[in-house]
């Protein structure tokens, strides 16, 4: 991954977790198009891997995904200093209370429920993100 | 939606490998004592589905995940135990949806009430009732009438650390209508007791908009339980002033007694029952590039190695060798990298047992598949591809190959038919064969036919080859009727064209009363040509080897001209039309002097008649990467690409097909110009007719 | 692909041609012959010099052929021939200005480059009618730098206008 430190890009960066490649794909593209910089990762693993690798303006992760949850990805990168004031929106399939509940206790900005169409994610992801 | 219609087939790929691991994982499942990590796959494979089907608006596919995914959700979570026949159930459930996900797929609406009998023996299991998809209550303002709100927004040190800000939801707010914000700073603090991580700020703001009092809340859904929050409306109008009141109460106390965290993300790491594949996905995309990057490494080197050859001598031999070995090298690696697209056919043979049991019932007739060299492994793109010929392919060999039972008894044959489906490496190409042991072409037939269409005339010659060519001619058919199950109109014309797309060929081998057998030869890999240079008149081009059959350098008594200005060759009995390379691409002869001999290399068009292209001279193979005109510039006739040679030149790889269609413009040094318009016209007229005579 | 598909693909893209100008534009200016053209320097990818270039079977005179350019295959346009004049006899001092056009690289055979020119959009003047020697659609403009008229190219029709001649039939001859 060609992740550069340090360097002031004018785009914002975004990482996306999920792994399903079509919401990735989905997502990425929708972001790609407004002229976000997109990192994709497809579980909570690979998505801490590449956390330490560089800066990021945004993160938006599904919640159930295998080897590590949405929920406790967003708990972790809560500790990192570099996260403490990152957007974290979490994937939902639901407008279920609880789930919401949840990421919000583990410290997640805001959610976006699945399924959504390009005008919904952007409109989230303005409310969070500049 | 149809900005993400390009995601469809990602989608219905992935669903194909979340159904198998869906039903790999419930053959596992026990009635009781379940790992905790199994049911989570099963739960996750079906969230998942269920997700990229609402996007795609699959309605009835989401409506049956949902039940699903709920009732697992449940299952993982110990509120529901899996009786005796709680594995059975959950296996036929993910029979259920993987129909459903076909349908969908196929655009088909799937039989009524598929999936009723399986979600009721769900509820069964479930006590209690199944969750409602309920969509978000859109509460729409009566009229649109503009309203005057006012708003109080206090925000708690939590809001903070959840990383929400102010800003960007009055951003929000003034996408609703006007606004105007004022701050209250009256709460901060002198520096000295200053807490940089507590809220001190609360604001003021007026809205004034047509939109309703929810879709101020929308705004600050995020945040309600970490702020204070007041909204007031006044109708413009102020007859009446209405006054809602909408308060947040919760003091910033983190809710941590709302810690319900559904399904148990237990130990990240946990002991598989299956051990997973080492594998990983990567994009295609991300693939394809490197395939390229390595294939302009390869001609650098190539021009690096050429360049600097030339200065050798024998003497330097450690130069020599570190070059041989830096070329041995790229050649390794990009063998390597064409491997990574690589995957063995079986995923494209998985699908025709099925097939071919389910044709054997509606035949009626009693047929086996064998199916050898699973493991070959082959380009992806060519598994995609070839997926509808074979099917194709195959259902001919049922439909009209194999007899029915009885029929074969009486030739002597045992009632079962076999089809056979093999697949290997040789000689750097793939080879698919489609064979049966049925009743093979029947030659009289074939030619009947193909005198009825008028594609060759009685008492016309045919070898074995040219009959069994016919079949691939648009529109052939010997079936008298067309059944369905073949298809109408899918001739083997269409399977052939798609082969030849892939840089392959496709040849027919049959005997009556014995059976038939289609050998596909295909290149392995694409990206990259193997090509033969060729040169005429100053120039050089490339001609695919797999449309080579030979190369010949004919005798002048083996030469005819004819009437029309053109010239045939004759080979061992068969008269071959021999093309002009150099009138083709327009190229003179000026101040060159032609060659006493010129040679023909014998190639193989599209309908699978023989012509002879005529260069001057044969420079070798070369292993070429394939670019294509279309990218920069069009397509041209008679050419079919570019390739950037191993001196750094561009050179033109031709299109034999388009090439023996194209006018060529005779030499102009031959003839006087009103000869040449002549001939041109005569062979045009002949060009059309597709014959030469 | 057939003809009007290609006409069909390259008129939307002149479609997309006229656009709304606002603060001053860089533009590259050339010669050609005795006059002067210039294309706006976003366009332009690099400038190289002449190469070796093979040539393609049955295309129109003013396209030269195509050019290896770091693994991309680029076709090359001879502009003196393309805009009506001979054809240019190249030589190593010639230039090759490679342009982008909606996501197609093409070089374009100039005799030299000349200089970058900083233009105001009120500096440049409609084409004049009675400029009837060349193809009146290919320029958005003409300006005077320094007593020379430099006209600005439009490379869209450029090359639209070659697709219409580009006809199969139609292959002029080539001695």
């Amino acid at each position: 991954m060609l992740l550069i430190d340090g360097e002031m890009e004018m785009s914002k960066r975004v990482m996306v977790v999920d792994d399903s490649k079509t919401m990735r794909d989905m997502v990425s593209f929708t972001l790609k198009r407004e002229g976000y910089e997109v990192v994709e990762a497809e579980d909570g693993i690979r998505a801490t891997e590449v956390s330490g690798v560089g800066i990021f303006d945004l993160v938006i992760t599904d919640v159930n995904m295998p080897r590590k949850d949405g929920i406790t990805l967003t708990k972790e990168l809560r500790m990192k200093p570099q996260f403490r004031s990152t957007p974290i929106l979490i994937l939902t399939t639901e407008a279920d209370a609880t789930k919401k509940a949840a990421g919000k206790a583990a410290g997640a900005t805001g959610w976006i429920v699945k399924p959504f169409d390009p005008d919904q994610l952007l409109s989230v992801v303005k409310r969070v993100c500049r | 939606m149809n900005d993400f219609e390009q995601f469809r087939q990602t989608f219905f790929e992935e669903c194909d490998e979340l159904l198998q691991r869906f039903e790999d994982v419930a053959t596992t499942l026990q009635p009781e004592g379940n790992d905790s990590e199994t049911l989570n796959e099963l739960f996750r494979a079906v969230h998942s589905i269920k997700a990229g089907a609402g996007a795609f608006k699959l309605d009835r596919l989401v409506v049956y995940a949902h039940e699903l995914e709920d009732f697992l959700d449940q299952v993982r979570g110990d509120l529901i135990g899996l009786q005796a026949d709680g594995p059975a159930l959950i296996i036929q459930s993910g029979d259920v949806l993987r129909e459903l996900v076909e349908n969908a797929q196929s655009g088909q609406e799937a039989p009524d009430g598929l999936e009723s009998v399986t979600l009721e023996k769900l509820r069964q299991l479930n006590p209690k009732k199944a969750i409602e998809v309920t969509p978000v209550a859109v509460v729409e303002n009566a009229e649109a009438t503009r309203t005057s709100y006012e708003i109080y927004f206090r925000p708690f040190r939590s809001m903070y650390e959840t990383a929400n800000e102010p800003q960007l939801l009055f951003e929000a707010l003034s996408d609703l209508g006007d606004i105007n914000i004022h701050i209250d700073t009256s709460k901060v603090v002198e520096l000295s007791k200053l807490d940089p991580m507590e809220s001190y700020f609360s604001w003021n703001i007026e809205l004034c908009s047509d939109c309703s009092v929810e879709d101020i809340t929308a705004v600050f859904e995020f945040v309600e339980d970490d702020c204070e929050l007041t909204i007031k409306a006044k109708t413009i109008s102020e007859a009446d002033a209405e006054e809602i009141v909408k308060s947040s109460s919760v003091d910033d106390k983190s809710p941590d007694g709302a810690q319900v965290i559904v399904g148990k993300s237990a130990k990240p790491e946990t002991e598989r029952a299956k051990p997973q594949l080492g594998s990983i996905r990567v994009d295609l995309e991300k693939v394809d590039q490197l395939v390229n990057m390595v294939g302009e490494l390869v001609i650098a080197q190539a021009m690096a190695l050429e360049s600097i050859s030339s200065e050798i001598g024998i003497a330097q031999v450690n130069q020599l060798q570190a070059l041989e070995d830096l070329t041995m090298r790229t050649r390794q690696l990009q063998e390597g990298v064409m491997a990574i697209r690589m995957q063995p056919i079986k995923a494209l043979f998985s699908r025709f047992p099925r097939l071919v049991r389910d044709l054997s019932t509606k035949l009626e007739k009693d047929v086996t598949l064998i199916l050898e060299g699973e493991a070959t492994e082959v380009d992806k793109t060519i598994i995609e591809e070839l997926s509808d010929p074979l099917t194709h392919m195959i259902r001919n060999c049922m439909d009209h190959g194999i007899e029915m039972p009885e029929d074969r008894v009486q030739a002597g044959k045992k009632a079962q038919g076999t089809v056979r489906l093999s697949a290997e490496q040789r000689n750097g190409r793939i080879l698919i064969r489609v064979s049966d042991d049925g009743r093979g072409l029947d030659p009289d037939k074939v030619v009947a036919r193909a005198i009825q269409q008028g594609l060759i005339a009685e008492g016309d010659e045919l070898t074995k080859e040219d009959i069994e060519m016919m079949i691939f001619r648009p529109g052939f058919s010997t079936a008298s009727a067309v059944s369905d199950v073949s298809g109408r109109g899918v001739g083997m014309d269409v399977v052939r064209r798609n082969i030849q797309k892939l840089g392959g060929r496709i040849t027919l081998d049959s005997k009556k009363g014995h059976g038939s057998c289609f050998t596909l030869a295909l290149p392995l890999t694409l990206a990259v040509l193997d090509g033969m240079l060729v040169a005429t008149a100053g120039e050089r081009y490339v001609i695919p080897l797999s449309s080579i059959v030979e190369t010949v350098c004919p005798a002048p008594s083996q030469i005819k001209q004819m009437p029309d200005g053109g010239q045939v060759l004759s080979l061992r009995g068969n008269t071959i039309r021999l093309v002009d390379l150099c009138g083709c691409m327009g190229l003179s002869r000026k101040g060159l002097t032609e060659p006493l001999r010129k040679l023909a290399v014998i190639v193989e068009t599209e309908f699978g008649r023989q012509v002879g292209i005529v260069v001057d001279e044969l420079l070798g193979q070369q292993q070429v990467v394939i670019k294509s005109l279309e990218t920069n510039y069009y397509n041209i006739p008679g050419v079919a690409g570019s390739a950037i040679l191993g001196d750094g030149r561009v050179r033109l790889i031709l299109d034999v097909d388009g090439l023996v269609t194209m006018t060529p413009k005779p030499s102009l040094s031959n003839f006087d110009k009103g000869q040449a318009i002549e001939a041109e016209n005569q062979f045009q007229a002949n060009a059309t007719r597709g014959q030469s005579r | 692909m057939n003809q009007s598909q290609m006409e069909s693909d390259f008129s939307q893209d002149a479609d997309r041609a006229t656009e709304a100008p606002s603060p001053p534009r860089q533009y590259v200016s050339f010669t050609v012959g005795d006059a002067c053209y210039a294309v706006d320097i976003m366009s332009v990818r690099e400038i190289k010099g002449w190469a070796d270039i093979t040539s393609l079977p049955n295309q129109p005179d003013y396209v030269r052929g195509v050019l290896n350019l770091r693994g991309a295959v680029l076709p090359i346009i001879d502009l003196k021939c393309r805009l009506g004049e001979t054809m240019t006899d190249p030589t190593q001092r010639h230039v090759i200005v490679i342009v982008s056009i909606n996501e197609r690289q093409i070089g374009l055979l100039v005799d030299a480059v000349s200089d970058i020119l900083i233009v105001e959009d009120d500096q440049i003047k409609p084409v004049p009618e009675t400029n009837v020697k060349k193809d009146a659609d290919v320029f958005t403009g003409f300006l005077t730098e320094k007593d020379q008229m430099v006209a600005m190219l439009d490379l869209e029709n450029l090359l639209v206008s070659q697709i219409r001649e580009f006809d199969g039939s139609d292959i002029p001859t080539n001695q």
